[in-house]
């Protein structure tokens, strides 16, 4: 018989999600206000933090701390790719490419069959990605704005304007994608509805697996990969005797 | 010059990279054999695999939103386009036929 779920995130993983999780937040907490400094909502969170003076400490302390678990998770992810024993899971391939116009040309409507998933689909390594390329321009320019009157020693001046610019609107960004694309995947998709909790317990039930990462479940238990329209039906079967 | 290798060949330990799937493979210390999968492999020193891990990543970071548009615009351009292709005339008949 088949285990009634599968772990897919390790306690390490969990802890560093966990630790990201409350570092952005508390980062847009501090830092949109500034940004936005003239909104009323704006003025509610300065009073709330103290003043402009301490919420900008408490911001910069937030990004130091995300710039060491950065440097961890870059020299643990480096370690483990020179130990030649990791798979290179997250690094997206060519199928990643095909599967995101096959689920979006699904989604318009003209394709039968949604790709079949590996352990992680196109979705969570542009999201990945996503957040390594973030984090290396956020804390990049943060230091600069943090340490202007040392880059400008070293380097032109015309960087920390810049910098500011790319910090500030960067930020932005990574709030909307975080609010709009991450909220949906994690809370608001009807697969999911109302919280996705395999980030925090580590474990996704054996159908939910079947249904969304359908190669990988293959592999573990040793089967040959479904097809499309096995997966397709296998889900439909269960979704029935779920009705049932 | 490069030697390919099949998958399934059991190889020496290293990085292994598949030009038809853009996979990276790392085989540890001891050998181990390569993954099934279409294509052929070859080994690369290690400084090309790590290299290659941002640019693929970064690359799909570009690539996906670009698509996203480009989709959804090419399925709006073909819903327009479909009445009229269903009121073209059909092709007249072959010349004595």
């Amino acid at each position: 018989m088949s285990a009634p779920y599968i772990v897919r995130f390790s306690l390490k993983q969990r802890v560093e999600h966990l630790l990201t999780m409350v570092i952005f937040a508390l980062l847009c907490l501090t830092g949109l206000p500034q940004k936005f400094f003239t909104a009323g909502w704006a003025q509610t969170l300065v009073h709330l933090f103290g003043g402009f003076d301490s919420m900008r400490w408490i911001h910069r302390g937030c990004g130091i701390l995300l710039a060491l678990s950065t440097v961890l998770h870059f020299s643990t992810a480096i370690t483990g790719m020179l130990s030649r024993k990791v798979a290179f899971s997250m690094v997206p391939t060519r199928k990643d490419f095909r599967d995101l116009v096959q689920q979006l040309r699904y989604y318009l409507g003209s394709e039968p069959h949604q790709p079949l998933y590996d352990r992680f689909t196109y979705k969570e390594k542009f999201e990945y990605w996503g957040l390594v390329a973030g984090n290396v321009i956020m804390v990049g320019t943060g230091l600069v704005l943090f340490f202007p009157v040392i880059v400008a020693r070293l380097l032109p001046g015309q960087l920390i304007p810049v910098a500011k610019v790319a910090h500030s609107n960067e930020g932005l960004m990574a709030f909307l994608v975080i609010t709009l694309w991450h909220i949906f995947n994690a809370h608001l998709s009807p697969d999911v509805f109302p919280f996705d909790t395999a980030m925090f317990t580590g474990k996704v039930s054996r159908e939910r697996y079947a249904h969304e990462h359908p190669l990988e479940l293959a592999r573990l238990e040793g089967r040959p990969p479904p097809t499309p329209g096995e997966a397709h039906d296998a889900h439909q079967d269960e979704a029935d005797q779920g009705v049932a | 010059m490069a030697t390919y290798l099949e998958s399934g060949a059991a190889v020496d330990s290293g990085y292994y990279l598949n030009p038809t799937t853009w996979a990276i493979e790392p085989v540890p210390a001891g050998g181990g054999r390569l993954p099934a999968a279409e294509g052929r492999w070859l080994k690369v020193p290690m400084i090309v695999a790590l290299g290659l891990t941002p640019v693929l990543g970064l690359t799909f970071l570009m690539f996906l939103p670009m698509a996203g548009f480009v989709l959804f615009f090419l399925h709006l351009a073909g819903l327009v386009a479909r009445p009229f292709r269903k009121a073209a005339p059909s092709p007249a008949p072959p010349p004595g036929g």
